[in-house]
C-alpha cells in the first residue's frame, strides 16, 4: 500500500525513525540474553537429582564437650541417636552418613578400573545402612550395606590407620598392606568405568593401591559439585563421627511428613546433661538455599527485563506521540484531501510496525552479537532460536501497542488544522 | 556568562516541570539499576587491601603425585601441605608471611552455653598483611607465634556473644581444653569476600583467630578442604601432617619486584631440594600470584554479576535513548526562543552549552534519586541474599558508588542531550520569527 | 550605513527554486529611517533576515556599517547582531518566562557586559519606552503594546546603531500603534537607523522615504514629501 511513501518520509527523518530502531534492537539485544540467563538458571534448578528429596532431613549432632575427643563416647552417642531416630514417629529409614546433598560440594576420590591408564574423579561417601531405602533410588543390582557392614569395616579401617603401612616410590602400598573395600556405585559411574557391564565384582583401585569392589549399583544419583562429577558417586561401608564434625545423618520420613519429623528430632536428640549442638535441616531448605544465588540473579535479571520492556515500551509511545504531534497540520491537511480515520492510524501503525521490524532485525544480530561476547567472557547462556523469536513477538506487540495511543490520537486529528494558522 | 546559562537553563527546566521530571525519572530508572548492579559486583570486585594488594602473592607448589596434573584449572593445587607450609615459614624474604586454614572449634564462655565458632589459624602477621582493622586492642606479636601463646582475636560478632561486646582485651576465654588470652577485637572490615582463603565459599571472616602454631599442640584439624594422593605413612594426628594431604594457604608479602623474584628462586630451590627426597614426583612448578590476579583465578567475582552489570549499562544506554527523544521534542518546540536568542546575538556555542547543561542539570537530579532509589534496591537485594549467605551486608554503597552514579549520570545526560543540543543551536536565527 | 548589491537569496527544496531575493540592489544611509513595503510573498522577510544577519545570501554583495558581511561565520555574525542591530519584531519575540528586565538583559548578557552596566542600560531603555515601572512584570501580564514597547526596549538596550523593524504594529490597534512608531521616531532621532518593513501605508507615513519591493526585487523609491527637505539622505535605485 503506501510503503514507499512511508519508507521516504522516515528516510527524511533519520535520527528520530532511528532512535525507536536502536532503542528496539538493544532491547531486544539484552532482553533476549537475560531470559537465556534465566532459562539457563531454571534449567539447574529443575534438575532431578533422583532422590526423595521432599521427605529427606540432614541431622547434625555435635559434642560440645571435650570428653568426647574419646572415640568410645562418640560412638556411644552415635549409636544412641540412631536409635533415637529410628523410633521417631514418621521415619522411614535413617542413614549414618558424611552425604548432604544440594550443597554443590561433598567429598571425592580418584580411582581407575584395575589397571586402566587414567584416573577418574568421583564423589565418595560413607553410610552404615541402605542408601536406596533412605534416599529414595532404586538399587539396580547386588545388594547394600547393613549396620554389621558399617561395624566390621569401620574396625578394620580403624585397625588399618593405625598402623604404618609400607610404600614404593610412587606411594602406593604393598601387596601385603593393600585394602579390599566394598562399595555401591551410582550406575553412571559403573557405565564410565566398565560400559555398559557388567558391573557387579567389578574392581576399581585408588591412587594408594587399595582396592574397592563393587557391591551394588544404584540409579539415579545427581549432586552438584564442583568438578562435573556430579552423577558419579561411590559409597563405602563406615561410621560417620568425629569430634571436630559430630556425627551425620540422612533420616527419610514417611510423605508429607517432613517437616513434622525435622520438628521432633530436635526434642528427641535433646538430652539432658549433655551440652550438643543439634542441627537440623530439610533437604528442600538446603537445596533453596543452595540455589539462592542462582534464583536472585534470575529475580534481578526477570526485574531488569521487565523494567527494560516497560521503559522501550514507553519511549516508543512518546517519539510516536512527538512525531504525531509534530506532524498535525500534515495529518490534518492529509484528512482534508480525503484520507480517512482508518488510513491515518493504518499509516502510523504501518510506521511503526516497520521501525520494529527493521529494529528487530539489527537486534536479532546484537543478540547473538551480545550472548557470543557474554558466553566467551563471563558466564553466559546460549541463546537459543526460540528465545529470539520469542522476545521478537514480545516486542512487536508491544511496539504496536505502544503506537497505538498515539496514532488514535493522530486518526482523530480534525482536517480543519490544515487551514488554522498554527 | 556560564552562571548566566546554568540560570537560564535551570529556569527552562521549571517552566515545564512535567516533562523535567519526566526526565529525570528516566535517568533515575537507569542510573539506579546500573548502580545496583555495579555495587554487586564492586562487593565482589574491589581491592580487598587497597594500596599494596599487588605486594600480597598467594604461594602454591605443585606438590601432586600421579599420573595427571591436579585437576584444578591451574594444574596446581590450590592449597600446601604441613611439611611445605611451615619449611617455606622459614625463609626470611618476605616482609611478611602467614600460613593459615580454617577449623571449626568449640568454646567454652564462663557463662553460658558452649558454642561452635569458626577459627582461623594464623601468624601474627595476618593482621598487618591484611590491613585489619582493630576496634579494640591489636594482634599478636611474632613472639607470640613461637610460643605459641595462647591469644586470641575475635571478630565483632564473636566479642558480642561473649563479651557483650564490651572491651575485652585481656580477658579470658577457653577453647577448647586451653585458656585463651583476648589480644584484640576486630572493627568494621568492610569485606565482602573471605579473600585470604579463596578455597571455599563462606563469605565472612570467621570468628576467631589463634596463633598457627597451636595445631600440634591441640591437634587442630582444617574444616576447609583437604586434597591429597598417597595416604599416609604414619597412623594419627602426626600421620596426618606428615601426608601429602594440602590443605594450608600461604600468603606473602613482597614489597619489591626483587624480592618477589628472590622468593620465587627461593621456591624453586626448595622443591629442587625436596626432590631429591623423593617428594614432588611432578615437573617443577611453583607459582606466586598476586592477590588481585588470584581472586580473578578462583572466580571472586561471580560471572553472573559481570554479565548483570553488562546488561545494566546497556540497560541505563536504552533509557538514555529514549530521554534523547524527549529532550529533542522539547528543544525543537523551543525553537521560536532560540530564534530569538539567536537574533539577539548568542552565539551557536552559547545556545549549545546552555542546552547541555540543562541536560546535565536533569541528569545530576536524576542521578541523586537514582542513587537513592539503587540504595533502596541494595536494602532488598541484601535481605533477599541474608537467607543465603547469612550476611545482610553483603552490597553496600561507598563512595566509590556515588562517584560511578553521578558519572554514570552524567554521561547518560551527555548520550541523550548531546545530539539534541547539537539541533538546538543549528536552528536558525531567523526560522521561528515570523510566526509564533 | 547598509548597502545592498544585487543580493540574491534561493530557498531550495528537492522539487523548486524559489527566488526570494533577486538582484536586490538598496542603499541606507546612517541616521536613515526607511519604510520597506511591498506585498505578502515580495521577499520584504527575505530582506530583513538578510539585513539583520539573520540568514546567508547566495549571491551579491552586503556591506553593513561599511564591513562586507558576506562571508562571515556564525559567530561573527552573532557579534554583529548583538552589538550593531537591534530586532523588533511583529510578534514581539518576548521570551514569556523571563519578566521584562531579564528580556532586555538578553542581548546584553551575550555581550558579556559587567552587571552595573547592564543595570545601567536597561533601566534607561525601559524609561525610554516609559515601562521603568513595570520592570519585574512578565509579558503575559502586559498588553500588546506595552510587550512592543519592551521588544523596543530590549533593542534599543544594546545601543545599535541599525533598529530593523519587522512589520511592529502589525499586532497593535492604532493607538498602541502610533505609541511604538512614535518610539522608532524618537531612536532614529537620537541617530539611529531605522529600516522598517511593512505594508501598512500610515506606518510608512513616519518614514523619510519609502522603497517599494516586488519579487525580491527594489521597484521603487520615494521620499517622504515633507522631509525632501530635511536632507536626509538619498535612495538609490538600480534595477
Amino acid at each position: 500500500m503506501e510503503f514507499g511513501p512511508i519508507v521516504r518520509a522516515m528516510l527524511r527523518n533519520k535520527v528520530r525513525f532511528g532512535l525507536i530502531v536502536a532503542e528496539i534492537a538493544l532491547t531486544l539485544a539484552v532482553v533476549t540474553n537475560c531470559v537465556a540467563l534465566i532459562l539457563h538458571a531454571r534449567g539447574e534448578m529443575s534438575r532431578p537429582s533422583g532422590f526423595d528429596d521432599e521427605a529427606l532431613v540432614r541431622v547434625d549432632a555435635r559434642q560440645l564437650d571435650t570428653s568426647y575427643r574419646d572415640e568410645g563416647r562418640l560412638d556411644e552417642a552415635r549409636r544412641r541417636d540412631v536409635e533415637a531416630l529410628r523410633a521417631t514417629p514418621g521415619v522411614r529409614s535413617v542413614m549414618n552418613t558424611n552425604f548432604l546433598p544440594w550443597t554443590g560440594g561433598g567429598s571425592s576420590t580418584e580411582v581407575k578400573p584395575l589397571g586402566a591408564p587414567t584416573m577418574l574423579r568421583t564423589q565418595v561417601y560413607a553410610t552404615d545402612a541402605s542408601v536406596s531405602a533412605t534416599l529414595g533410588v532404586a538399587l539396580e543390582a547386588g545388594r547394600e550395606f547393613t549396620a554389621a557392614d558399617a561395624e566390621r569395616d569401620a574396625e578394620r579401617l580403624r585397625a588399618l590407620n593405625a598402623t604404618r603401612r609400607e610404600r614404593d616410590a610412587a606411594g602406593k602400598v604393598g601387596a601385603a598392606d593393600r585394602y579390599l573395600q566394598d562399595v555401591v556405585v551410582s550406575r553412571a559411574l559403573a557405565e564410565l568405568a566398565f560400559g555398559p557391564g557388567p558391573h557387579l565384582g567389578q574392581l576399581l583401585e585408588d591412587s594408594d593401591g587399595d582396592h574397592y569392589q563393587i557391591v551394588g549399583v544404584i540409579d539415579r544419583f545427581y549432586n552438584p559439585y564442583g568438578w562435573p562429577i556430579h552423577e558419579y558417586v561411590m559409597f563405602y561401608a563406615n561410621h560417620v563421627r568425629s569430634y571436630e564434625g559430630g556425627a551425620a545423618f540422612l533420616v527419610r520420613a514417611e510423605p508429607g511428613r517432613a517437616a513434622a519429623v525435622a520438628r521432633a528430632i530436635e526434642e528427641r536428640l535433646r538430652r539432658p546433661g549433655e551440652a550438643r549442638e543439634i542441627q537440623v535441616r530439610l533437604i528442600t531448605d538446603v537445596r533453596d538455599k543452595f540455589f539462592g544465588p542462582q534464583r536472585l540473579v534470575s529475580m534481578l535479571m526477570g526485574s531488569v527485563v521487565v523494567l527494560l520492556l516497560a521503559v522501550t515500551a514507553f519511549g516508543v509511545g512518546g517519539l510516536t506521540s512527538f512525531s504525531v504531534t509534530e506532524r498535525t497540520r500534515q495529518i490534518g491537511t492529509r484528512r482534508a484531501l480525503g484520507a480517512t480515520t482508518g488510513a491515518v492510524l493504518r499509516y502510523f501503525l504501518l510506521e511503526n510496525w516497520l521501525l520494529t521490524t527493521a529494529g528487530l532485525a539489527l537486534g536479532g544480530a546484537l543478540a547473538v552479537g551480545l550472548n557470543v561476547l557474554l558466553v566467551s567472557t563471563v558466564a553466559g547462556a546460549k541463546l537459543h532460536a526460540g528465545v529470539v523469536a520469542l522476545g521478537m513477538a514480545a516486542l512487536w506487540a508491544a511496539g504496536l501497542g505502544a503506537a497505538l495511543l498515539p496514532a488514535r490520537r493522530a486518526a482523530r486529528t480534525s482536517p480543519a488544522v490544515a487551514t488554522r494558522n498554527v | 556568562m556560564l552562571g548566566y546559562q546554568l540560570r537560564t537553563a535551570a529556569k527552562s527546566l521549571r517552566r515545564d516541570p512535567g516533562h523535567a521530571g519526566l526526565v529525570v525519572l528516566g535517568i533515575a530508572l537507569g542510573v539506579a539499576v546500573a548502580t545496583l548492579f555495579s555495587a554487586i559486583h564492586h562487593a565482589f570486585a574491589r581491592d580487598p587491601v587497597p594500596g599494596k594488594s599487588g605486594s600480597l602473592y598467594y604461594v602454591r607448589l605443585d606438590s601432586w603425585g600421579g599420573d595427571k596434573p591436579h585437576p584444578h584449572r591451574s594444574g596446581l593445587p590450590p592449597q600446601l601441605t604441613f611439611r611445605d607450609a611451615t619449611a617455606l615459614q622459614r625463609s626470611d624474604i618476605p616482609a611478611r608471611q602467614s600460613a593459615m586454614f580454617k577449623a571449626t572449634l568449640n568454646v567454652f564462655p564462663e557463662a553460658g552455653q558452649p558454642r561452635r565458632q569458626t577459627a582461623r589459624l594464623c601468624s601474627a602477621d595476618f593482621f598487618a598483611m591484611f590491613d585489619v582493622p582493630f576496634e579494640y586492642g591489636a594482634g599478636w606479636d611474632r613472639k607470640a607465634d613461637a610460643g605459641p601463646e595462647p591469644v586470641v582475636v575475635l571478630s565483632r560478632e564473636a566479642n558480642e556473644r561473649f563479651f557483650g561486646g564490651a572491651d575485652s582485651v585481656g580477658r579470658r576465654l577457653r577453647i577448647e581444653e586451653r585458656e585463651f588470652r583476648v589480644a584484640g577485637v576486630v572493627g568494621r572490615w568492610p569485606v565482602s569476600i573471605k579473600f585470604y582463603d579463596l578455597t571455599q565459599g563462606a563469605p565472612s571472616p570467621e570468628d576467631l583467630f589463634l596463633p598457627f602454631n597451636f595445631v600440634r599442640p591441640m591437634q587442630i584439624r582444617t574444616s576447609g578442604n583437604t586434597d591429597g594422593w598417597g595416604g599416609s605413612a604414619a597412623p594419627g594426628f602426626e600421620g596426618f601432617l606428615a601426608s601429602e594431604s594440602t590443605w594450608l594457604q600461604m600468603w606473602v608479602e613482597l614489597p619489591t619486584e626483587e624480592r618477589a623474584r628472590a622468593y620465587k628462586s627461593f621456591l624453586d630451590a626448595y622443591v629442587l631440594d625436596q626432590k631429591k627426597t623423593g617428594r614432588f614426583p611432578r615437573p617443577l612448578h611453583t607459582r606466586l600470584t598476586p592477590l588481585l590476579e588470584w581472586m580473578d583465578e578462583q572466580n571472586a567475582v561471580p560471572p553472573e554479576t559481570t554479565a548483570m552489570m553488562a546488561v545494566s549499562l546497556l540497560f541505563l544506554a536504552v533509557c538514555a535513548l529514549n530521554l534523547m527523544g524527549l529532550l529533542m521534542a522539547k528543544f525543537l518546540s523551543r525553537g521560536a526562543e532560540i530564534g530569538v536568542r539567536r537574533a539577539l546575538g548568542a552565539r551557536r556555542l552559547d545556545v549549545f552549552v546552555q542546552h547541555v547543561l540543562e541536560c546535565e542539570l536533569v541528569a545530576l537530579a536524576g542521578g541523586a534519586l537514582g542513587f537513592g532509589l539503587a540504595a533502596l534496591g541494595l536494602f532488598g537485594v541484601n535481605s533477599l541474599a541474608k537467607a543465603i549467605v547469612l550476611r545482610g551486608d553483603l552490597f553496600r554503597l561507598d563512595l566509590a558508588m556515588a562517584g560511578f552514579a553521578a558519572a554514570a549520570a552524567l554521561a547518560a545526560g551527555l548520550v541523550a542531550g548531546l545530539y539534541p543540543a547539537l539541533r538546538a543551536c543549528r536552528v536558525p536565527p531567523a526560522a521561528h520569527l515570523k510566526l509564533q | 550605513m547598509l548597502q545592498m548589491t544585487g543580493v540574491k537569496k534561493i530557498y531550495r527544496t528537492e522539487l523548486v527554486e524559489t527566488h526570494a531575493l533577486s538582484d536586490l540592489t538598496l542603499r541606507v544611509r546612517e541616521g536613515e529611517f526607511v519604510a520597506v513595503m511591498g506585498p505578502s510573498g515580495s521577499g520584504k522577510t527575505s530582506f530583513l533576515n538578510v539585513a539583520g544577519l539573520l540568514d546567508a545570501f547566495d549571491e551579491g554583495q552586503y556591506l553593513l556599517d561599511g564591513r562586507d558581511v558576506s562571508r562571515l561565520s556564525d559567530a561573527e555574525m552573532s557579534r554583529i547582531r548583538n552589538e550593531k542591530i537591534g530586532f523588533v519584531f511583529q510578534s514581539f519575540n518576548l521570551i514569556p518566562d523571563l519578566d521584562v528586565y531579564d528580556n532586555v538583559d538578553v542581548p546584553l548578557r551575550y555581550r558579556r557586559l559587567g552587571a552595573a552596566e547592564r543595570r545601567r542600560r536597561i533601566e534607561r531603555a525601559l524609561e525610554q519606552v516609559g515601562l521603568a515601572s513595570r520592570m519585574r512584570h512578565l509579558p503575559s501580564q502586559l498588553s500588546g503594546g506595552q510587550q512592543q514597547r519592551v521588544a523596543i526596549a530590549r533593542a534599543l538596550a544594546g545601543e545599535p546603531r541599525l533598529i530593523l523593524a519587522d512589520e511592529p504594529t502589525g499586532n497593535l490597534d492604532s493607538l498602541m500603534a502610533r505609541e511604538v512608531l512614535d518610539l522608532l521616531e524618537a531612536a532614529n532621532e537620537r541617530g539611529t537607523t531605522v529600516v522598517m518593513v511593512t505594508h501598512g501605508s500610515e506606518c510608512a507615513a513616519r518614514a523619510h522615504r519609502r522603497v517599494h519591493v516586488l519579487d525580491g526585487k527594489v521597484v521603487e523609491v520615494e521620499a517622504a514629501p515633507s522631509l525632501v527637505g530635511a536632507g536626509h539622505g538619498l535612495a538609490q535605485a538600480v534595477g
